[in-house]
């Protein structure tokens, strides 16, 4: 799942690292989280790839690790810092984040996690991230960690009340396109308890329980639903609201889990009324996993499109198979994408803009842009898209038609 | 809980010697940064390889995106595996023939990560295989935080990776021209037209290279004939130092200033330098004219300076304190050896004076520590002064002496030219206004 694309990079940046991911799970929740690195790394992560630190800025700190720190194996200095700038905050809990440098030498986490839980009596989660992997595994890994820690079955449900799991910037965007859902949710008289993580606290986390059913919006989930289900019996789906018949679906499969009243506007299918393509379309969408079937249903039901083609630079097989189109692929180089796009024809290409290089100017393919922050980092992050819900429909519709 | 830890009085830091310790660092967009792959990316008509773990490689990826040269730029994210085994040799061999064979650079920097300086990876003996293999220099470069903390600092150093190849050049030729000038330090070329490359070109020094100014590799290549080199940041000293060293270029170290006063003395260290006479005392009654009319707009303003600006906060917060202005703050987190001399003075001058360690995790806790400060100047300073009015002082603006000093004040007036981030192409009217 961690796996980055390999070769030779000169049109894309790798994805953001693992590391990267446990910060954005992190953020909102009120921790302090602690990389440990030279000081490179933390300004990836605040730079490029932590849109919110703009906007709010978390305990995030680096430990600055030096050469001679590392050759002489000093962990007592970055005990001690870290001890020291605890007592002085009043944080949830600290997060270490591993990064390349204590990575290549073998430095384990868990043994200075044990010794400051001791010392400060917080909850201190350790995670030997490297900086080889990409940000699917950070964010995974991060959100197993605090389920384990901090959910347990014995709460009471909370009727028609639903989570939101895999919501960080790095997959979802701004929480302009999180409040979309939010709202079709609300409008459909459902109950958010708990987004995992954006915007929610740590308490709303640890009411997760609570709901009735969890809706995972991003591949980096999966692995927490899936713990979610077997170990509190909390069912999930990955079906996304994704424009205009997909949503009313989406609705009707959520109605049809939770076996409780939904709002009756939406039982009913909500037809696009909008213009087609015409038949035998063929499209490409390049993304995020469950955000790129979601936006297939989309392209399919809403505006006719014959046949979609899903590309990823994320391994797809942790979505079922017969979701997954026969030609549907992982991108594992960036020279497999421009033989993609160069050899195949493609009516509409959907995907974050870094891909217009690789489309041929001559070809004109009308190209969506769906930012990936975790490709693109906060370049795009405040530009104008959408994608759940009608206002996702009405975004297509003027990509493609306007 | 208090920002206490956090800072020193002006007068204690001089006595201590000492900013206060950072047990942790608050790192961000607000400490601004060049980064070591558009440092070598000044070099025209050459390109960069990153070779190092995924996560390294986003970093000088956006970073050459931001400054236009992304365009030359390629990455190879390479695998644990394959990083401790040793196993990536040849797969950068392959790439840097694929890349110059393909792309056809006069130059190609392949930049190495910290994994490598701590596994200690040997990247010359690649480099000459492959120099030999495709006939273009191979210069091994490194962005190595982790060395950070080592002496030269590691903006020197990155700075100093021209030496290798300016050697080569230099041995090529091994003529000096006589009447040619390399200016050292600076990121981009003087924006300014009429100050010290005037007064260099009436003094006999008509041709003065600069980083950044260059549009092909052999114009870079006259550096290396240089008779001079003016130092107009720290960063460029060891280059300088080398310079000297191998090539036998002296240098004068002449930092940008904002003084009247330190401007005047480092216009008579060229003088001396250069054993010459500048005709620069219309040129200096002209910016005290300029700052007599405009200190007033100042009176009475709170002004807080940050280290994120193009010259030195503490030779900046010495001239406004000369020019009767209230300093209050300095945020900082390195001092250079040349700084303890406006440090010193400030210590006697305004005494009060409260710095601030810029990266000291605790800083971020206290946002209404600042709320006096009515001018914040640098990207820093800003960050933290949130009711103030920012002026940057950018990386992307390099000027240099009377003109630098009359352009920050119509920066901080700002009724000249809105306050903001400046893009070097949109700076030549302000200064021709001046």
């Amino acid at each position: 799942m961690g796996e980055s694309m390999k070769g030779l990079h000169h049109l894309l940046p790798p994805l953001a690292s693992d590391y990267t991911g446990i910060c954005s799970a992190l953020y909102d929740l009120d921790g302090m989280i602690v990389l440990h690195n030279p000081s490179g790394c933390m300004r990836t992560v605040t730079d490029i790839d932590e849109p919110r630190w703009a906007s709010h800025r978390a305990s995030f700190f680096s430990s600055g690790v030096s050469e001679s720190d590392v050759i002489f194996g000093d962990d007592d200095v970055f005990f001690r810092n870290i001890v020291r700038t605890f007592q002085s905050t009043d944080k949830k809990f600290i997060a270490l984040v591993s990064t390349p440098v204590p990575a290549i030498i073998g430095m384990d986490m868990n043994d200075i996690a044990t010794r400051l839980e001791t010392t400060l009596d917080v909850p201190v989660f350790a995670f030997n991230t490297t900086g080889f992997e990409n940000y699917s595994c950070g964010i995974s890994e991060a959100y197993l960690t605090l389920a384990k820690h901090y959910l347990s079955s014995s709460q009471e449900k909370i009727p028609l009340s639903v989570n939101i799991l895999g919501a960080t910037p790095l997959d979802t965007g701004s929480d302009r396109h999180l409040n979309m859902l939010i709202s079709l949710l609300v409008q459909a008289n459902l109950s958010v308890n708990a987004v995992w993580t954006m915007g929610s606290r740590l308490e709303d986390l640890i009411r997760s329980p609570c709901s009735e059913l969890n809706i995972v919006i991003s591949h980096t989930a999966l692995p927490l639903a899936q713990y979610m289900q077997k170990q509190l019996g909390i069912p999930y789906t990955f079906s996304l609201p994704v424009g205009m018949q997909p949503s009313a679906r989406f609705i009707a499969l959520i109605e049809k889990m939770m076996k409780g009243d939904v709002t009756v506007e939406y039982r009913e299918e909500k037809k696009a009324d909008g213009p087609e393509l015409p038949p035998g379309s063929r499209a490409l969408i390049i993304g995020e996993p469950v955000i790129s079937y979601g936006i297939k249903q989309c392209l399919i039901n809403d505006f006719g499109v014959d046949e979609v083609q899903v590309a990823s630079l994320l391994p797809l097989d942790m979505i079922p198979e017969t979701d997954r189109g026969s030609n549907d692929l992982t991108i594992g180089k960036e020279k497999d994408l421009e033989n993609l796009i160069g050899h195949n024809h493609f009516d509409i290409i959907v995907g974050d803009p870094y891909f217009r290089n690789f489309i041929d100017t001559k070809k004109q393919t009308p190209f969506i842009s769906l930012p990936h922050i975790a490709l693109s980092g906060n370049e795009y992050y405040l530009s104008d898209y959408a994608y759940f819900g009608e206002p996702g429909y009405r975004y297509f519709c003027k990509s493609l038609f306007q | 809980m208090s920002p206490d830890a956090a800072k020193i009085r002006i007068d204690e830091l001089f006595r201590s010697k000492s900013l206060p310790p950072a047990p942790l660092q608050n790192i961000g967009p607000h400490i601004p940064r060049w980064g070591v792959i558009n440092t070598s990316l000044m070099v025209p008509e050459s390109v960069g390889l990153c070779i190092g773990p995924a996560g390294c490689m986003r970093e000088p990826f956006f970073d050459a995106r931001k400054n236009g040269n992304g365009a030359r730029l390629f990455l190879l994210p390479l695998s644990e595996n394959d990083v401790i085994m040793g196993n990536h040799l040849p797969s950068i061999k392959k790439a840097l023939i694929k890349i110059a064979r393909e792309k056809k650079p006069k130059a190609i920097f392949l930049c190495s990560m910290c994994v490598d300086e701590l596994l200690g990876t040997d990247y010359d003996e690649i480099t000459r295989v492959v120099e030999s293999i495709i006939q273009v220099p191979v210069i091994a470069i490194k962005m190595n935080p982790v060395c950070k903390k080592k002496n030269p600092s590691q903006e020197q150093k990155t700075y100093s990776f021209f030496n290798k190849y300016l050697r080569s050049c230099h041995s090529e030729t091994a003529i000096n021209n006589e009447r040619s000038v390399n200016i050292l330090g600076g990121y981009t070329p003087l924006s300014e037209k009429r100050e010290l490359l005037s007064q260099l070109s009436h003094a006999g020094y008509p041709v003065v290279n600069q980083m950044g100014e260059f549009t092909s590799y052999d114009q870079f290549k006259h550096m290396a004939m240089a008779s001079h080199n003016i130092v107009i940041h720290p960063r460029g000293l060891l280059l300088a130092e080398e310079m000297k060293f191998f090539m036998g270029i002296p240098y004068c170290f002449s930092p940008v200033s904002f003084g009247l006063k330190t401007i005047g003395e480092k216009y008579h260290d060229l003088e001396q330098f250069f054993h010459t006479k500048f005709e620069i005392d219309a040129i200096r009654d002209e910016a005290e004219r300029y700052l007599q009319e405009n200190i007033h707009y100042f009176s009475g303003k709170k002004i807080a300076i940050g280290s994120g600006i193009n010259g030195s906060p503490y030779e900046l917060a010495q001239a406004f304190t000369e020019y009767g202005l209230d300093v209050r703050a300095v945020f900082s987190d390195t001092i250079h050896d040349y700084e303890w001399d406006h440090i010193s003075s400030l210590s006697r001058d305004n005494p009060g004076l409260i710095v601030y360690r810029t990266s000291h995790p605790q800083l971020k806790d206290f946002p209404h520590e600042w709320d006096e400060i009515d001018i914040a100047i640098g990207s820093d300073a800003g960050y933290y002064c949130n009711h103030a009015r920012i002026v940057l002082l950018p990386f992307e603006v390099q000027g240099y002496g009377y003109e630098y000093l009359k352009y920050l004040i119509s920066e901080m007036r700002g009724d000249i030219n809105p306050v903001s981030r400046i893009q070097n192409d949109d700076v030549s009217p302000v200064w021709e206004n001046l």
